[in-house]
């Protein structure tokens, strides 16, 4: 009997015993239902992790940055810069050094990032991502790039929509010479009317400590009131060049505005910004109080992304870069450790299916015995017609194989309209989130391959028992049977 | 009328199809052993028929499923076609059950989901025949025997005698040199068993051999050259059939 012939009646059998076979179906079928849910979800963020990646192109670039907070000890500098596009592998170097700016567009205002990009880079894989219009040419002094995350802010859908439209932007500077002024006219005032006539009377009481302390505590609150709000406002009214794809995420290698390096230093003059934590910080050190330190800042770019060609050493250039007092987020060295952690809950899942499908195959084993012992003449008249003990093996094998092949179909069936399902729920819950669209499952042809390999190859073993038990039956106990 | 012979080799050189020696079985039930056959030796040339009556565990079936394969002797040998069936290994006896060999039993042992067409087809399932030729060549068999009309017929919608003619047909497909019937007739009420005589007859006088384990004496008698009555495993009587 041929192969086809065996799972015909294989199936015809099935058919046959329906109560049972659809019990012992529904085993598999929950089962590799499970299985395809869970490997679903693993290849769901494997898929989303590889998307961003090929995409950005994020294989062939490296993030470097100071490997500690003070960045005077291996500054990314223009000389760091130049040194790194020196390094075997490094195309090009592109340092990023953003700073907050107020985005304007109609009526609707915006906080974001912007930061500057240098001249060469405009042909890099940092714009391998254009949605609409072009990346601006050098001399466009007075042009701006966006990324779609500010396109969402302002919830415009249509990229193209927004290219050639003016956008105001404006940074705001608070400056310690604004600071410096609110104290002198806080000690000028002090030396008037009532001020003067209560530290005389200090003066004359001997009271020399609380004269100095109400002085102080007067004078640094002046400074603050007036770094705070005697802020210097710088705008800029720039035309939208082009729309890249990037979001605010570990991926994104560009900031929301991205400028011109001759409008970046017009926003972003090197002065202090609002923030006061900076500002405490930079007292501490003392820089507050060195203006030309100031200059230094801008100049010092926060963190600086290489471009790699694709025969480059990433390991060999890591560590140099390492030595030098840098720390390197390599995105070939993350993926590596990212497929690993993805083979390793796929494993884990696929544990859990294995269970699952476990308990699955020993439904699978009672229905076989059962079958065997009510099919003993049969067994017995096969034989008596010439059947071979693999003949009769191989009948119950493909059997208990055609039972995993069935449920495996339908758990792939179910397990598909399942995770749509929730897949669907679940997009919309993280829509009204905030969070843009995330494949969270994905069945790809290995999924397909394993569920169905999986179904198969363990019905058929569970199977092996009981057909070795019906090959091994003697014909003439069997055909005496009743 | 060719008697059945006991020597070995007939005069004119030729071997008999079918040449038993010796013959023990023995089953062990426990701490008793039952001896079913007893040094049983009995020869059938080709072409010749052979009845086995006796009463019930004499032996008859006994001995049956020794010549058809299905089970092995304690001593002894038995030669089909010059080859000793106790030393085949179990693919072998199945190529010898598959392709020598005929089997009708008294309980027709059809199997009840499938049509009186794939029960004829079944004996040929195991010899290598595409499905198409097994097809056409059961198609043959079943109009020989009178069931031309009734191919598709389940063996529920069938009568006793239409039952043993499928399974008479399923034993003659694969064309056998041996046909062996075990109380073929058992189960049918007269008339049945009286077409089911013809068709036995029929077969006989195409030249297959035909060895029946029957108790009925009549049908012995009519479908075979020699009788040999069995007890307690042994051959008490040898005769020729009075026709």
């Amino acid at each position: 009997m041929s192969f086809g012939e065996l799972f015909r009646d294989a199936l015809y059998t099935l058919w046959r015993q329906k109560l049972r076979s659809s019990l012992t179906i529904g085993g598999v079928l929950v089962a590799i239902a499970a299985l395809v849910a869970l490997l679903s979800f693993a290849g769901g963020m494997s898929k989303n992790v590889r998307d961003q990646v090929e995409k950005f192109s994020l294989l062939q670039t490296m993030a470097v940055s100071p490997a500690t907070s003070d960045s005077t000890e291996a500054p990314l500098d223009s000389t760091a810069l130049a040194w790194m596009t020196t390094l075997p592998g490094v195309l090009q170097a592109y340092p990023q050094a953003p700073f907050p700016v107020h985005v304007v567009l109609g009526d609707d205002t915006t906080t974001s990032d912007a930061q500057a990009i240098p001249a060469n880079s405009r042909g890099s894989l940092l714009f391998s991502q254009m949605k609409a219009g072009e990346v601006f040419a050098p001399e466009d002094t007075n042009h701006v790039l966006i990324t779609t995350s500010l396109l969402d802010r302002f919830k415009i859908e249509d990229a193209d929509s927004l290219i050639g439209q003016k956008l105001l932007v404006y940074s705001e500077h608070g400056h310690p010479d604004s600071g410096y002024a609110a104290v002198r006219d806080t000690f000028m005032t002090s030396l008037s009317g009532r001020g003067i006539t209560g530290i005389a009377e200090m003066l004359r009481g001997g009271r020399m400590d609380s004269l100095s302390a109400m002085m102080f505590g007067q004078f640094v609150s002046a400074f603050f009131d007036g770094y705070m709000n005697r802020v210097r406002v710088v705008r800029d009214t720039l035309i939208v060049s082009g729309v890249v794809d990037g979001g605010e995420g570990w991926t994104d290698r560009l900031r929301p505005v991205v400028l011109p390096e001759v409008s970046a230093r017009r926003l972003n003059p090197g002065s202090f910004t609002q923030d006061p934590m900076s500002l405490i910080g930079s007292m501490q050190s003392g820089e507050a109080f060195n203006p030309a330190s100031m200059l230094t800042e801008t100049d010092t770019a926060e963190r600086v992304t290489l471009e790699l060609d694709a025969t480059a050493d990433h390991e060999t250039l890591a560590d140099t870069l390492r030595a030098h007092g840098y720390a390197v987020q390599d995105f070939a060295e993350f993926y590596a450790e990212f497929r690993k952690m993805v083979v390793l809950f796929t494993a884990g899942m696929s544990l859990l299916g294995f269970i699952a499908m476990f308990i699955a195959s020993l439904g699978i084993v009672n229905t076989m015995v059962m079958s065997i012992l009510e099919r003993r003449r049969e067994i017995g008249v096969l034989k008596a017609l010439g059947a071979e003990d693999k003949d009769i093996r191989i009948l119950f094998l493909v059997e208990s194989g055609t039972i995993g092949l069935v449920g495996s179909l339908l758990g792939l069936l179910v397990g598909w309209v399942g995770v749509e399902i929730v897949g669907m729920v679940m997009q919309e819950y993280l829509r009204r989130q905030g969070v843009g669209d995330v494949e969270l499952f994905y069945i790809g042809p290995e999924t397909i391959l394993i569920a169905m390999g999986f179904g198969v190859v363990v019905a058929t073993v569970a199977g092996l028992y009981p057909a070795s038990r019906a090959a091994r039956l003697d014909p003439v106990v069997a055909l005496r049977e009743e | 009328m060719k008697p059945v012979h006991d020597t070995p080799t007939k005069p004119d050189g030729t071997s008999p199809l079918l040449r038993v020696r010796n013959l023990v079985r023995r089953y062990s039930s426990g701490a008793n052993e039952v001896v079913a056959l007893s040094e049983l030796t009995v020869d059938l040339e080709r072409g010749h028929s052979l009845a086995l009556v006796g009463r019930s565990g004499s032996g008859k079936s006994t001995l049956l499923n020794l010549l058809a394969g299905l089970d092995r002797p304690s001593s002894g040998s038995i030669e089909v076609n010059g080859r000793d069936l106790a030393s085949l290994n179990r693919k072998e006896l199945a190529a010898y059950r598959a392709s020598e060999v005929g089997i009708i039993f008294q309980a027709f042992q059809l199997i009840p989901h499938r049509t009186a067409l794939q029960n004829v087809e079944l004996g040929l399932a195991f010899i290598g025949n595409g499905r198409s030729e097994r097809t056409a060549r059961a198609q043959a068999v079943l109009e020989q025997v009178g069931l031309g009309d009734r191919v598709q017929h389940k063996p529920d919608a069938l009568s006793g005698g239409e039952k043993q003619r499928v399974a008479i047909a399923r034993a003659l497909v694969k064309n056998p040199t041996l046909l062996l019937a075990d109380e073929p007739t058992g189960n049918l009420d007269r008339e049945s068993t009286a077409d089911i005589a013809r068709l036995l007859a029929a077969t006989r006088d195409s030249g297959i051999s035909l060895i029946l384990v029957t108790h009925d004496l009549d049908l012995a008698e009519s479908l075979c050259e020699t009788i040999l009555e069995l007890e307690y495993g042994r051959v008490v009587q040898r005769r020729e059939a009075v026709r």
